[in-house]
């Protein structure tokens, strides 16, 4: 079933398109990886999917319902929830309250429970429940971002660089916890600069090169066949 | 010279000023708007409820009336100019209310005048003695009112949702517009109770004070003083520094020589706290570095 799909999406920013028309679909269950170097226009279809980035033409459907162009809490309330690159957390709040403001979406009778089912997923910040967020490491702030957005029970679960700056003892301990996710019904785009995460978790593959579509292939296959993988990075620059 | 009669009347002024102050703390925290206009809210609702009781109106319902004015203008001023508001810089944010702050000025001056009124309260008709000096009801209500809306503030923000909220877009109102909190209406919300807590203000000083328009106006000085000592974040430090501010103005009043100076006292107070802080950073720093 399809939880998010991408047709014809034009992004611009400061007035210059850096995104376009790409098609992208996020089947229900399943780990989407969008891969391709820096400046490819991976964080801005994250930022156009959230609606932080409003300034698009073309398609952005989640469940069939049109949310381009939706402000960032609406979309939110479309069951897309939004992992932003830099493991972004309420920094001056407790790691606790960092999960109650997104449990806020929750019936109230929910909350203390979700919040205590995100802390019983990542045991490494329960401990820490009552501190600052911002006094956490690196990898507990990315647990916390990823707790933070699976909190209220999303459909579609858009991380933005999960392993970005992080060790890779924290990122083999993300791996399960985002597999486990997909496993229970939630579709995940999974943007990455690092293809080896992204191929070791997902299904199938997108690949942009300066904001175009370059590759879309299962995950299998470009794990068989890596070369492919790196001749679609560099196609746009032949 | 007997000087308590000075210290309960400044620490009367002072706890309306730590009253105003919060609700300028509040707005700023969750909107990052800091309201030039709050002083003329206040003042627009003192005059609407001194109207209202010359037209027979009961006290207490014109009393509701004016803090509920206080709210609507503040909300509407929010519904209109927020957007906007959200998408420009903090400097450009605080003019835009300097401008609602003369726009409302101009309209009390040409409704009312400039002339100084009173509201007189039925509260401060009982008074009594306390240690020589004397104190009556509205005086109480002002110190025990800005005791309950630091501490009614302090466990809305932590345990309501809507103060959770607050919190978030404190933080990082990305992030908390990404996880799903309803940037305008927690704004707005804040806009309307920042209104509300204008309204109570003017009303008061108005009757310890006087009703005044540029006299109502322009305390925001005092208040945004109280706001600077708590550096912009600590509800408890505003109240402090409110109440140091209403005293320092009253203690200097006190004395004819430098009475005229006591308009200064906010400038004074404010820029000691930020002084002793900019200091004690950098002596914090130095530690730090040895």
């Amino acid at each position: 079933m399809t939880a998010l799909e991408i047709r014809d999406l034009h992004i611009r920013r400061g007035g210059i398109e850096v995104v376009h028309g790409i098609d992208l679909t996020v089947t229900a269950g399943e780990i989407t990886a969008l891969l391709g170097a820096n400046g490819a226009g991976k964080s801005s279809t994250v930022l156009a999917v959230a609606g932080i980035v409003r300034d698009t033409s073309g398609s952005i459907t989640a469940d069939g319902s049109g949310i381009r162009g939706l402000a960032p809490n609406k979309v939110r309330r479309a069951g897309i929830a939004t992992m932003q690159e830099g493991h972004r957390v309420f920094s001056d709040i407790s790691v606790a309250d960092n999960l109650a403001i997104a449990a806020l979406l929750l019936p109230r009778a929910e909350r203390a429970e979700a919040v205590e089912s995100m802390l019983d997923l990542f045991p490494e910040i329960h401990g820490f429940a009552d501190r600052p967020a911002g006094s956490l490491s690196g990898g507990q702030q990315q647990m916390l971002a990823l707790a933070t957005a699976l909190a209220a029970r999303p459909r579609v679960l858009v991380i933005d660089e999960m392993s970005l700056g992080l060790a890779p003892l924290v990122v083999a301990r993300l791996v399960p916890a985002l597999r486990a996710v997909a496993e229970q019904g939630v579709g995940v785009l999974l943007i990455e600069q690092f293809t080896s995460v992204a191929l070791e978790l997902a299904t199938s593959v997108t690949v942009l090169a300066q904001g175009l579509v370059t590759l879309r292939a299962p995950a299998k296959e470009l794990r068989d066949h890596p070369e492919r993988l790196a001749a679609a990075y560099r196609l746009t620059e032949q | 010279m007997n000087l308590l009669p000075f210290v309960v009347a400044g620490l009367v002024i002072g706890s309306v000023y730590a009253l105003s102050g919060v609700g300028v703390l509040v707005l700023y925290r969750t909107t990052g708007v800091l309201n030039f206009a709050h002083g003329a809210v206040g003042g627009m609702a003192a005059l609407l409820v001194w109207q209202m009781v010359e037209l027979r109106m009961q006290p207490p319902v014109a009393i509701a009336l004016g803090v509920a004015a206080g709210a609507a203008i503040a909300l509407l001023f929010g519904l209109v100019a927020g957007p906007f508001l959200a998408r420009v810089d903090q400097l450009r944010k605080a003019i835009a209310t300097l401008g609602l702050a003369l726009a409302l000025l101009g309209l009390m001056l040409f409704v009312w005048n400039d002339k100084a009124r009173t509201i007189r309260l039925e509260s401060s008709r009982i008074s009594f003695d306390v240690a020589g000096a004397r104190v009556n009801v509205t005086q109480l209500v002002c110190l025990g009112l800005a005791l309950l809306v630091v501490v009614g503030t302090l466990l809305a923000l932590r345990y309501t949702s809507t103060g959770t909220s607050m919190r978030a877009l404190a933080s990082d109102r990305e992030l908390a517009a990404v996880v799903g909190t309803n940037v305008r209406l927690v704004e707005n919300t804040a806009w309307a109770i920042s209104g509300a807590v204008a309204g109570v203000s003017g009303i008061l000083l108005a009757d310890q004070t006087r009703l005044e328009p540029a006299f109502l106006t322009f305390l925001i000085i005092p208040e945004l003083a109280a706001v600077v000592i708590g550096r912009f974040v600590s509800l408890w430090l505003t109240l402090v520094g409110g109440l140091a501010v209403g005293v320092g103005q009253s203690l200097v009043s006190a004395w004819p020589t430098v009475s005229a100076f006591s308009t200064a006292v906010p400038f004074v107070v404010a820029t000691i706290v930020i002084l002793v802080a900019a200091r004690r950073r950098v002596v914090t720093v130095r530690v730090v570095r040895t």
